[in-house]
């Protein structure tokens, strides 16, 4: 996964400090930096391009509301995380209490009143008819991830799709790393479980 | 070491997360055991399948949204609503009391002061003393009480309006009666519903047993209910028995009758038949008792207009107060109380009994050697007799 959206030659700490002392152009720096990771987590957790890009957007904005109280005791990616997890969770409240009902086709353009934006699946480099069953495969498995618990999807997203150490991941969702742990082991094992014929 | 013994860190060790010690020890089991490498296979294929889940691309005004979101909570709230009542704890309250102020002040206002009744009746009344002076020009029919105020208002000569004010020791008024006639005119023509049939008691014509006429244009009125009429005797009779005095029921010897009424009062006495003073009655008392008596019937007779006031649900009646009382009925008619309609008597009446009264003490301090008993003349003028505008 490539984790770098822009230039990195000025590291996400140094763009917080400049953003601490009022520059704002160091606020739309990161914004573009990391835009696609807060979008990406969103939708994961949501399945809903437009909840997902709001989430997206009022977690920057919340960072740009509380940047002062941000001391460096982590990274800022975990940070953002932290941000879009808790904004997420708060939406998938908001619309479980409204029963409405999240389910998206992988495979499926979204297209959006801002311009269309194709979902990308990762696969490349293969025959197609293996990139097909792949595809096949990454749609089954996200309409099972799509039925997990949100704290288990949460779990994995961050894990497999940020590439975020457990380290990172207790502190975006502030528990321990053998909660982590215990509940990336459990999330696999529910999905093993629920894909047993596709393994 | 066991299978069981790694179950529970297979994922883990996916992941290498796992102690660099227990990653080695996971590993060196799954070397020597298929299953165990079935299943890492498993989770390594789910951990890909994971990562290879659909990516978004944000859309390009992802940033520019992002700031204008920012800019939005940065700007205040400014709408007319917001601007007006927030905060609502401290603008609602400070914006009720300045309503209640300004109300008041605009109700202090409109109203019309009691200064300029009693200048306006001080011209009507001049107006009137003129009109005796030339019989002619008084008119032959009852007319309406509020053209007839009016058109003597107008009439009336300036240097009798001033000697009317200097009677009560004032400079002469500035404004011109006319001024005062057509404000109370253009009230009544243009918002007063029409007049009802009123039940007046009129108090008036202050007569000596002599003959001599003292106070013959002094007036008072009180706008009271059909039965609060036949009251009114038996109210004269007690408060001038405690006086020392009496009612009489015809006419005493000597003195004047109706002409003592002004020309208002006439035109409300007069019956349909055209006859002056339907119902009459005379009190006599001593004569340093009745401004005393003036003052207890008046306050009984308020007090009787203001209960009712009340009692027919015109909360702006008892806000007003005893005072107000007879402006208070001067609103629309109901079943049990009969209205005049014609504010501009009532207001009249209110100020021509300031002036009887003050008349009254001058005629105490004149007549109180040679006379000592006075006559009051109360007429009433029930529905029936009023003149229809």
């Amino acid at each position: 996964m490539e984790r770098v959206l822009n230039s990195e030659a000025v590291s996400d700490r140094e763009l917080v400090a400049r953003l601490q002392s009022g520059d704002e152009k160091a606020f739309d720096e990161l914004v573009i930096r990391h835009q696609q990771r807060a979008l990406n987590v969103a939708y994961q957790l949501l399945r809903d391009h437009e909840d997902a890009t709001e989430v997206a957007q009022d977690a920057f904005v919340r960072i740009y509301r509380s940047i002062g109280e941000f001391r460096g005791e982590c990274e800022f990616t975990t940070w953002l995380h932290q941000i879009v997890v808790n904004l997420a969770h708060n939406k998938h409240r908001w619309w479980y209490r409204r029963g409405k009902q999240v389910t998206v086709s992988v495979d499926c353009p979204v297209a959006m009143p801002d311009g269309a934006v194709e979902i990308q699946v990762a696969a490349k480099g293969d025959a197609p008819d293996v990139e097909a069953t792949k595809a096949e495969f990454v749609q089954m498995l996200s309409e099972k991830i799509g039925e997990l618990p949100p704290k288990f999807r949460t779990v994995l997203v961050l894990r497999n799709v940020e590439n975020m150490r457990y380290e990172e991941i207790a502190v975006a969702l502030g528990c321990s790393i053998g909660t982590v742990k215990s509940r990336i082991a459990r999330a696999r094992e529910a999905l093993r479980q629920s894909m047993a014929g596709e393994l | 070491m066991n299978c069981d013994q790694v179950q529970s860190d297979l994922s883990a060790y996916v992941d290498r997360e796992l102690p660099a010690k227990r990653q080695a020890e996971v590993g060196t089991h799954i070397a020597g055991c298929a299953a165990c490498q079935r299943r890492v296979a498993e989770l390594e294929k789910l951990a890909a399948g994971v990562a290879a889940l659909p990516k978004l691309q944000p859309a390009p005004q992802f940033l520019a949204d992002v700031r204008r979101k920012i800019r939005a909570e940065s700007v205040p709230r400014t709408s007319w609503i917001d601007w007006l009542f927030r905060p609502v704890w401290l603008k609602v309250p400070i914006e009720a009391l300045a309503v209640i102020v300004v109300a008041g002040f605009v109700l202090v206002l409109v109203r019309p002061s009691r200064k300029v009744e009693q200048r306006a009746l001080q011209a009507y009344e001049s107006s009137e003393s003129a009109r005796a002076a030339a019989p002619a020009a008084v008119p032959a029919t009852p007319q309406p009480v509020s053209r007839a105020v009016e058109r003597s208002l107008s009439s009336a000569p300036e240097e009798q309006r001033d000697a009317g004010e200097a009677y009560r020791g004032r400079e002469p008024s500035k404004k011109p009666a006319a001024e005062t006639a057509s404000r109370y005119g253009n009230e009544l023509d243009g918002k007063l519903p029409p007049p009802q049939p009123p039940a007046m008691v009129a108090l008036s014509g202050v007569v000596t047993p002599s003959g001599t006429a003292t106070d013959m244009h002094a007036i008072n009125t009180w706008v009271v209910s059909g039965s609060e009429v036949k009251d009114a005797q038996a109210l004269a009779e007690r408060v001038a028995t405690a006086l020392g005095g009496k009612v009489l029921l015809t006419k005493p010897a000597g003195t004047e009758s109706s002409d003592g009424l002004t020309l208002a009062q006439k035109t409300l006495a007069t019956d349909k038949n055209g006859i002056v003073g339907a119902q009459r009655f005379w009190v006599e008392l001593p004569k340093s008792k009745k401004q005393q008596f003036m003052s207890e019937f008046r306050q009984t007779m308020d007090e009787r207009t203001f209960s009712l006031g009340v009692r027919n649900g015109r909360s702006e009646a008892a806000a007003l107060g005893k005072a107000k009382a007879v402006d208070a009925v001067g609103g629309a008619p109901t079943n049990n109380l009969v209205v005049a309609g014609n504010l501009r008597l009532d207001n009249g009446a209110t100020a021509s009994f300031s002036k009887l009264q003050q008349q009254a003490e001058v005629d105490n301090k004149l007549d109180e050697p040679q006379e000592p008993m006075t006559v009051l003349e109360i007429v009433i003028v029930s529905p029936s007799d009023q003149p229809m505008h």
